[in-house]
């Protein structure tokens, strides 16, 4: 079955239908949480909170680029999720650091160290600017797709982009990752 | 003034590297500043590692999600009778309430007779239509009551040439009669509509209040796995 097909069951209230279509996204979905908030747990719940209200709003989806619009969601739950770690003293967003679940080769490769560094690098980054690096360089989306993710223009994500690189690469310097 | 320029050429071709590196600039911008990165090594440094950063980036591996986040249906529990009975309740006070406030707009329940007026027994065969009722202003720091005054007007200079009266004579006045301020026990057999509606509208917030809050229990959820 196809995702329109998917979609439009969805929007008839099929929701066996729409879980087919969170199986296919729910990896996109929660890496994009997880990078945002750093934290596995955080991450689960912005990325179920996500397909909640994805579930409670498709009848709103108006056809195009469906990844987009749920990420969308998942964006605006990360935001939520944060301002909802802020509110909670217990809770040091210096602390949501996490580990990934798997040491793949790529990982290995990168080492612990830069890995680490990168990860505090974003969590230091404004929230829009982090948003346009995950897409860009962790995900991989063009700039058309971060636009409508980000619900913004083509010029301002390649200005968002380009701060939120610089920002993190002063970062690796100031950590000396670069080396001498 | 050379350096000037320079400066200002590098702070521009720095503010377009990301894009440069994604190539995402027009053509003859790109050719601009590949020809600049030519020139300046300070700003070839600066690509450098701008283009080491992103390559790290997407280094960082994709992390299986720890479980799935397909949503299951909850079906909702059958209705408890105390839901129905809650509802029904609810429905029957607003009812009773709308009914209450209709019949007291359009005057409907009967009031409690007005209280004796003292003029009504004491000026008998003193021609009562001359007699009126004046309400005298409290005074500000006396007792909060209002006083009803049989007050006879005199009979006009004429009336009395006419009458064989003398003017002016008032009769002996009785003494001030207090009427209740309002919220005071009136006197009389009225119904207490007010006390009424207020006492509907209340059962009528706090059974719907109830329901809410059954209803949210018991409503159709979805939720993660």
């Amino acid at each position: 079955m196809g995702e329109v097909e998917l979609i439009q069951r969805s929007q008839k209230g099929d929701l066996e239908a729409f879980n087919q279509l969170v199986e296919a996204y729910q990896t996109v979905a929660y890496n994009l949480a997880l990078r945002m908030l750093g934290h596995q747990e955080a991450a689960q719940d912005a990325t179920q909170e996500a397909f909640l209200a994805a579930w409670r709003g498709i009848k709103g989806f108006r056809g195009g680029n469906f990844r987009a619009w749920i990420l969308h969601i998942v964006a605006n739950a990360c935001r939520d999720e944060l301002r909802r770690l802020k509110r909670r003293p217990a809770t040091s967003l210096d602390a949501l650091t996490y580990e990934p679940t798997t040491a793949s080769p790529q990982n290995q490769l990168l080492g612990l160290e830069l890995g680490e560094h990168l990860r505090q690098g974003l969590a230091r980054l404004p929230y829009e600017q982090r948003l346009a690096v995950v897409l860009c360089d962790i995900q991989g989306f063009s700039y058309q797709e971060i636009a409508q993710i980000m619900d913004s223009s083509v010029g301002t994500v390649r200005s968002r982009l380009s701060q939120g690189r610089a920002q993190l690469r002063d970062y690796l310097m100031e950590r000396g990752t670069f080396g001498p | 003034m050379f350096e000037w320029f320079r400066k200002g050429a590098c702070y521009q071709a720095r503010e377009r590297l990301s894009a440069y590196l994604d190539g995402q600039l027009p053509s003859p911008e790109q050719q601009e500043l590949a020809e600049h990165l030519e020139r300046c090594e300070a700003c070839r440094a600066e690509l450098e590692t701008l283009r080491a950063t992103v390559e790290w980036l997407h280094r960082l591996s994709t992390v299986v999600p720890p479980r799935s986040f397909t949503l299951r249906e909850i079906r909702p529990a059958p209705r408890q009778p105390v839901f129905i009975g809650l509802r029904v309740a609810t429905a029957l006070a607003v009812l009773l309430l709308a009914a209450v406030v209709v019949g007291d707009w359009l005057d409907a329940f009967p009031q409690a007779p007005p209280a004796e007026q003292p003029e009504a027994r004491v000026m008998a065969g003193e021609t009562p239509t001359t007699a009126t009722a004046t309400i005298v202003p409290t005074p500000t720091p006396g007792p909060p009551a209002r006083y009803v005054t049989p007050k006879p007007l005199p009979p006009t200079p004429e009336e009395a040439q006419v009458k064989g009266l003398e003017p002016a004579t008032p009769p002996p006045m009785p003494p001030p009669t207090p009427v209740p301020m309002p919220g005071e026990a009136e006197p009389g057999p009225g119904w207490p509509v007010r006390q009424l509606e207020y006492a509907l509208l209340g059962a009528a917030v706090v059974l719907a209040g109830l329901s809410l809050i059954y209803w949210r229990r018991f409503r159709l959820r979805v939720g993660g796995q």
